[in-house]
């Protein structure tokens, strides 16, 4: 009995010191990792003078948001982050909905016309789209705006049919026969 | 049962889920990449209207051109050691993680936020911590280690990967993570009981259990690598002299800078070649090992 | 750069009427055909020397507006400690460095990682030393006369590099701009060879930091104050509305109180006759005086003669190559001599 339990304890101490030096070592990666992005928030609070002139750990002499100020200015922060926000919430949302059924839809039928868009689809991703000109760009965007105007003519349509049609259900009833008994 | 089930209003409202996509697709990547191998076989310079067909003479310009040579030894030097690197460390990470230590959820943050900065900040802040942070230490404790790592050809590539790693570390190792917890836990059981210890339960249970997601990770970070290029432009900018130009940054030096637009959709037009075939075939071999559970 | 093909097209649409842009492209849009005639009234308001480059088959076609310096910076109180005079010859400035390394100060401050300032500095040393003897050595250059390996003159433009290479900072090329300026500021070295662009910095650091400016020194001792036209402006020759063109220009050469405003904003020297910015640059007394001696030279011959993007830029980085030892000093003039297609615009 004795032995057993000695075994036990050793065993679970064995694990014990894994644990611990893994958590230790975990510890120090973390803060490995996170060491730059302190540096640099440390850096935001900085004058010029002691950015140059001063130690890079230092601490800022007073926490001062000129910089911030500046950044916010130069980059006209108002304008591009909402311009950001909302295009980012619109392609997530695009995003979400069009790859999802797209994704079920290939994933679900075995046809070969799906199989071969696969493919075409991951091609896509190995393009890397830093290829583009500006020119190039507009002359996309100006598509996407026709398709754009398209769609609004599409849809006022479609808000025109509804307000002046009404809709109506109706049941029909179909006779079917079944065979009861093999 | 399986194909007379399929009935052709079936087809079509399969065809119009995809259809969407299809169309931006096409129109978004598809037709400019034909555009692009248009211009490869021609002479245009950007600006003037005209443009000369020059046939295959910018291909074989390619294999010539010495600098665009050494951009593809940098860009592939640059990808293997990701490769490497990215993969064993996400997935030493991942298990680290996995094996039942507290405050997981707070490693799990710590390792992630570097990934949600972009490439050209985090080129900027490497930068930074070559030349000014990091020489400061040798101030504080009076040592003489060279942190200076942008600074000559042959140290230029490991700051650049030390960088690269800093910031995607995180995020394959999340998708580790989450293959490692999908892992019935009556597999290690199963394994325990037949007397393994933890590396060879690690070799032989987890790892081919782990196939679909070394899939993604290896082949993101293959292409992911193989396309860098924000990342030199705010750290070393192809330099020191063109120690660490890669494929993509030539392109857009001799395309834009150079005014040799033909050549340069020539080049953009064999990395996506590359990318293909890189692409496939670790699918192709990786695919085989996956288990469908 | 990345706006000419989308710029040129604007411009053949006619759809803008005119555009502030960079001297570079005079050339280039005028060369297309794309620019109309600056009437003479508004050009005789610009000095002389600036017209030079923007004319394009024998009419002003730009209109220069300001321009930035550029040559080598120096400590003005550290000279005057140590007794040195502004260098007019190798010689001369062989013995400055010399002293200081005698005193343990880096003669120049350099930040080589950024390989555009091989680039530039590389330029200011050929204005003085290649095109000054020779302001067409780039068509002769295509033309099959004159090449990198065969030509002292140019040798000795690559040459200056490694002198400066010799005499900097050790670490010059990990070393940043700012960082580098800041040394600069801080005493630790005696001249810098750059721009206008350092101005800002130097006074950004030490509002107090009295700095002067001279050409570097070249083989026969009568080099010139280089000065590079910044904002140029052009107007499309297809437009329909050549008065409010008239009248813009009009007013934007001849308001001098305008004029000042935008100087001391952009913190660029003028080029307009009788117009003087006001803010405040310690260098401005050496400008004055090389201005009134005529000893400044437009570089924008030499870069029209060999453009820099595709050329001058990639040539740098064989140069930092070769610097670092990583290419031989023959190597590097093969390679600029073998770039000679991309060497022009046209």
């Amino acid at each position: 009995m004795s032995t057993t339990k000695k075994l036990q304890s050793k065993a679970s101490r064995k694990k014990k010191w894994g644990d611990i030096t893994l958590q230790v070592v975990m510890t120090i990666v973390a803060i490995l990792f996170l060491v730059p992005v302190f540096i640099i928030f440390n850096y935001s609070f900085k004058t010029k003078k002691e950015l140059y002139l001063g130690n890079a750990f230092a601490l800022p002499q007073s926490v001062n948001f000129d910089n911030y100020a500046a950044a916010y200015k130069k980059l006209n922060l108002g304008t591009t982050f909402f311009n950001t926000l909302l295009y980012t919430v619109i392609s997530v949302l695009i995003l979400a909905l069009v790859c999802g059924m797209t994704a079920w839809a290939i994933a679900r039928c075995k046809r070969r016309f799906f199989q071969f868009s696969y493919i075409y689809f991951i091609v896509g991703y190995l393009i890397p789209y830093e290829d583009w000109s500006l020119s190039e760009l507009q002359e996309r965007t100006a598509l996407v705006q026709e398709f754009d105007r398209l769609a609004d003519a599409i849809v006022s349509a479609g808000i025109e049919t509804a307000e002046t049609h009404e809709v109506v259900e109706e049941i029909f009833y179909e006779p079917v026969s079944k065979k009861c008994f093999a | 049962m399986g194909r007379k089930k399929l009935t052709g209003s079936m087809d079509r409202q399969y065809l119009l889920l995809v259809l969407p996509g299809l169309i931006v697709f096409t129109i978004g990547i598809i037709i400019p990449m034909f555009l692009g191998l248009f211009y490869s076989i021609t002479d245009r310079d950007g600006m003037s209207a005209q443009k000369t067909f020059v046939g295959l003479k910018n291909y074989l310009d390619l294999f010539r051109d010495s600098a665009t040579r050494d951009a593809w030894w940098f860009t592939i030097r640059f990808t293997v050691w990701n490769t490497i690197l990215q993969n064993v460390f996400a997935l030493l990470f991942a298990v680290a993680l996995d094996s039942g230590i507290r405050a997981q959820k707070l490693y799990r943050t710590a390792l992630f936020i570097p990934c949600l900065i972009s490439a050209l900040i985090v080129g900027f802040i490497w930068l930074r911590m070559y030349s000014n942070v990091l020489p400061s230490i040798n101030e504080m404790l009076g040592t003489e280690i060279n942190f200076l790592l942008f600074g000559s050809k042959d140290t230029v590539l490991t700051g650049l990967l030390i960088a690269n790693n800093w910031q995607w570390i995180g995020y394959w190792m999340m998708i580790y993570l989450a293959g490692l917890q999908s892992i019935p836990a009556d597999l290690h059981e199963a394994a325990k009981i037949d007397g393994a210890g933890p590396v060879k339960r690690f070799f032989n249970v987890t790892c081919p259990m782990l196939a679909p997601s070394f899939t993604v990770c290896i082949v993101g970070i293959t292409t992911g690598s193989l396309k860098v290029y924000d990342l030199l432009v705010a750290s070393t900018r192809g330099g020191p002299g063109r120690a660490s130009t890669s494929i993509i940054y030539q392109t857009y030096t001799t395309a834009i800078n150079g005014r040799q637009f033909g050549y340069g959709s020539a080049m953009s037009i064999s990395l996506v070649i590359v990318l293909l075939l890189v692409a496939l075939v670790q699918v192709k071999i990786l695919k085989k090992r996956e288990i469908q559970v | 750069m990345r706006f000419n093909n989308k710029t040129a097209r604007i411009l053949q649409l006619g759809s803008i009427r005119a555009i502030f842009s960079s001297w570079a492209y005079v050339r280039l849009y005028g060369n297309l055909g794309l620019l109309a005639e600056i009437p003479g009234e508004y050009v005789s308001r610009v000095l002389d020397a600036a017209s030079v480059n923007v004319t394009v088959d024998g009419k002003v076609e730009g209109l220069v507006f300001n321009a930035l310096y550029q040559g080598v910076y120096y400590n003005r109180a550290m000279f005057k400690e140590n007794g040195w005079s502004v260098p007019e010859t190798q010689a001369d400035l062989q013995k400055i460095i010399d002293d200081c390394k005698a005193k343990g100060i880096t003669p120049f401050a350099s930040h080589m990682v950024d390989t555009w300032s091989i680039g530039n500095v590389t330029m200011q040393f050929m204005m003085n030393d290649v095109f000054n003897k020779d302001a067409s050595w780039g068509d002769e250059f295509r033309g099959g006369t004159k090449s990198f390996a065969e030509d002292a003159a140019a040798q000795t433009a690559y040459q200056y590099n490694k002198l400066i290479f010799d005499n900097t900072f050790e670490d010059t090329f990990s070393l940043q701009q700012t960082d580098c300026d800041a040394r600069m500021v801080n005493g630790e070295a005696a001249m810098k060879v750059s721009g206008s662009w350092s101005i800002q910095n130097f006074l950004d650091i030490d509002e107090s930091f009295d700095f002067g400016i001279f050409p570097f020194p070249n083989q026969s001792g009568d080099s010139k104050l280089i000065f590079e036209p910044n904002i140029t402006v052009m107007a499309s020759a297809k437009s329909d509305k050549q008065d409010a063109i008239n009248c813009f220009l009009d007013v934007l050469t001849g308001d001098q109180d305008l004029a000042t405003q935008i100087y001391d904003f952009t913190k660029t020297a003028s080029m307009l006759k009788d117009v003087a910015p006001t803010f405040e640059n310690p260098s401005q007394s050496d400008i004055d005086k090389y201005a009134a001696e005529d000893r400044v030279v437009d570089v924008t011959l030499g870069n029209n003669q060999l453009v820099w993007g595709g050329f001058q830029e990639e040539n740098a980085k064989d140069i930092a190559a070769w610097l670092l030892g990583d290419m031989s000093f023959e190597d590097c003039l093969k390679a600029s001599d073998a770039r000679v297609g991309t060497s022009s615009a046209s």
